[in-house]
């Protein structure tokens, strides 16, 4: 621990050149957003001008690892952490005394380009906390944007978080010049953001999010006619394939995304899921984010755990992730069972365990989405069965050199050649055969704060921030 | 005893060893001579970013290409595993395209069988490396709109990453420099082409350059959340050898 705070004092350095006023705002402004964790660049694809600055991959690109072992891909960094709003999570609030500062839409864009050009980022995700007001909040973000797309040229991806309370006109026009937009949820219910964000209500998060939606819908037909994810192509989106660029006005070509805190109030899994497969179906949402919450505030409103709930956060995006890419909806994901997720095992063991009258599948009738319920199988490996079924009957031998791993899934998929004990187990059985044949798959050590014998207090005072 | 020259490329081993697949037959001993040519295999997309110059004197059929039952997916498969330069990989390769003209287009289904892991495993490599290196690849300023990279791959990714970069920094001259391989993808704001570079010829930073690096290195430390510090992942997604060509210093 104390090496990165070492570490950290690199930035304090005050180079000569252009760009080092800079240095210490980048050092405040990224710090202050790197709580937030919806990063992701995938969602929009988009091909270079010709002769142009620029391109949006398909396939997210991570351009480096943090000590945290979180994927890197955006320049991520609040435009201001001033604040006029005093949510109780956050490290920004009004009531907080921390070091405020605040960049010039130049700066950030001069920034911006400089990474990108050596290929350190895909791009930018911009957050602010608000400066003023809403509306000016808002036009700050816009100029720094636009003078990116304009000025630089730039056609990289670009993510901005809408501010909620913003005028819709300036929504919209920010919506046009980039790739995804986000309006935080924050806290899963009305009561509990009534209780924690006293500045921000259920309708000014909603209303902006449906209009996000409605104007996406109306400038990106295309990707509102795609098919349900077949075997044959590739998978990607929530619920929709993505669609290349296509020329003309563009609202948001990525879609938007949200993210939640969780812990911070009472919801369990079950609600916080169901909420998502809403915001995924009725809002057409590309991702929801989790963020376990870290109590740096000492505030009445809010638990304060004792750890932050990690593992709680892994299961969440492993169950949505079955929600968007394998059929699964949020209300059998909790049939049979309590409305939590297992700590012990990933949410589609959790769901085979409750479920074993769907098991043994056979690998090779079984249709794709049957595969896809089959713990261990991912899209990938069900897709090669598919493909290699076609070619001849498949035997265990044959599953195997598919390169699929069979420590899971042998329990729940047979073949020619399975071994017989392994299937058709007693649940209770099931359980512990699975615990037993892989100790180290939860991997709880990854993810308590206790393993951390140098944690300072300190760091948890910078926890949660830049909520917008 | 057959015994098959070819020049290093992945058109010179085809056109090589075409005569042979025609007659369903396999060389004994396949020769390469290190010539490394971006000709690749014919595209119909962007032609003229390509440049197909081939080794003076070879002489191909260009219906070497048209080998029947060969799908654009099989080409892929071999192209990609081709440049992972692996020892035999031209045999492999051959085993895997008289499969395919034996199955009549349909030989990505024999996923079993070993002619067809063995691409699919040496393409798998070489794809992975080369998203590896979308990402960590580190462009450093070296003069008026002008950037070199330096890598190390183990596979000879060189022509999968050039056109990647030609469309994402059409505007700006870069050189991409595999060091291993001495050789050195360049783009001057037309085409690109691959050329000979030894490994020391490594050129020096402009003035800006060490301002733009600070910046990252301050940002890249500043984003990791400390309450999660989980060094063991990040070494997981960037393995060591990758460390001395970023800009960034992972591991603290
Ligand atoms: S969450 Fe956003 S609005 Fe609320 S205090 Fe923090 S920065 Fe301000």
């Amino acid at each position: 621990m104390a090496n990165v705070i070492g570490e950290m004092e690199k930035c304090l350095d005050q180079p000569q050149e252009r760009l080092s006023g800079v240095i210490d705002k980048l050092r405040i402004l990224s710090a202050a957003a790197r709580y937030d964790v919806s990063c992701a660049s995938s969602g929009s694809s988009r091909k270079s001008t010709p002769g142009g600055l620029g391109n949006v991959a398909a396939s997210g690109i991570c351009h480096s690892w943090a000590a945290d072992g979180r994927c890197i891909s955006l320049l991520k960094v609040l435009f201001t952490n001033h604040c006029a709003y005093d949510c109780a999570y956050c490290l920004n609030r009004r009531s907080n005394d921390i070091e405020r500062t605040a960049f010039t839409p130049e700066e950030l864009a001069e920034l911006t380009i400089s990474f990108y050009r050596r290929n350190y980022i895909e791009g930018l995700f911009l957050s602010s906390g608000v400066l003023g007001n809403p509306d000016y909040t808002m036009e700050l973000l816009i100029r720094s944007v636009r003078l990116l797309r304009e000025v630089h040229g730039f056609g990289g991806y670009i993510h901005l978080k809408a501010i909620p309370g913003a005028d819709p006109d300036l929504l919209f026009e920010a919506g046009t010049l980039v790739d995804r937009m986000s309006v935080n949820l924050e806290l899963p219910s009305h009561n509990s953001l009534q209780l924690l964000a006293p500045d921000k209500s259920k309708e000014q998060i909603l209303l902006p999010m449906t209009r996000i939606r409605d104007w996406h819908r109306e400038h990106n037909p295309q990707q509102h006619r795609q098919p349900l994810l077949t075997s044959q192509t590739e998978v990607s989106g929530p619920l929709q394939s993505r669609k290349p660029f296509v020329a003309g006005l563009n609202f948001v070509p990525g879609g938007q995304s949200t993210q939640m805190i969780i812990g911070a109030s009472p919801e369990d899994d079950r609600q916080i899921l169901t909420l998502s497969e809403s915001l995924y179906k009725k809002m057409q949402l590309k991702r929801v984010y989790y963020s376990a919450y870290i109590p740096i505030n000492h505030d009445s409103r809010l638990p304060e755990p004792p750890q932050p709930q990690l593992l709680r956060e892994h299961r969440l995006y492993q169950a949505d992730w079955l929600l968007r890419f394998y059929r699964f909806s949020a209300e059998e994901l909790f049939e049979n069972g309590p409305p939590t997720l297992d700590s012990d095992f990933d949410p589609k063991i959790m769901w085979a365990l409750r479920h074993p009258e769907r098991f043994p599948v056979d690998a090779n009738r079984a249709d794709f989405g049957m595969l896809l319920r089959v713990p261990g199988l991912g899209v990938l490996s069900a897709q090669r069965i598919v493909r290699a079924r076609r070619a001849g009957v498949l035997r265990y031998e044959d599953l195997v050199k598919l390169g699929i791993v069979m420590k899971r899934a042998r329990f729940f998929l047979t073949a020619p050649g399975s071994a017989t004990g392994d299937l058709g187990l007693d649940p209770h059985l099931l359980r512990r055969r699975l615990l037993a044949s892989e100790p180290g798959a939860i991997k709880p050590k990854q993810l308590s704060l206790n393993d951390f014998p140098g944690f300072l207090p300190e760091v948890w005072r910078e926890a949660v921030t830049g909520q917008f | 005893m057959n015994i098959l020259r070819y020049d290093g490329s992945f058109y010179g081993l085809i056109c090589a060893l075409a005569p042979y697949l025609y007659r369903h037959q396999l060389p004994d001993v396949v020769e390469r001579e290190n010539v490394r040519q971006p000709a690749l295999i014919p595209t119909d997309e962007e032609p003229q970013m390509i440049s197909t110059a081939l080794a003076p004197g070879l002489a191909c059929d260009p219906q070497a290409f048209r080998l029947p039952g060969v799908s654009r997916e099989s080409w892929l498969n071999a192209w990609h595993a081709f440049l992972s330069e692996a020892p035999g990989i031209e045999t492999m390769i051959a085993r895997y395209l008289l499969l395919a003209i034996e199955k009549r287009g349909a030989v990505d289904t024999y996923l079993t069988d070993d002619r067809v892991r063995n691409i699919n495993r040496f393409a798998h490599r070489v794809l992975a490396e080369k998203h590896r290196f979308m990402g960590l690849l580190r462009f450093r300023n070296i003069g008026q709109n002008l950037y070199y990279a330096s890598i190390n791959s183990d596979n000879f990714v060189l022509p999968l990453l050039a056109p990647f970069f030609v469309e994402r920094f059409a505007d700006q001259q870069w050189i991409i420099h595999d060091r291993r391989r001495e050789v050195a993808a360049m783009y001057d704001l037309r085409v690109w082409t691959i050329i000979e570079r030894s490994a020391g010829d490594l050129p020096e930073d402009s003035p800006e350059e060490d301002a733009a690096q600070r910046l990252w290195r301050c940002f890249f430390d500043s984003i990791a959340v400390r309450e999660r510090l989980n060094l063991a992942l990040q070494q997981k997604f960037i393995p060591k050898k990758y460390w001395s060509d970023l800009i960034e210093t992972p591991g603290r």
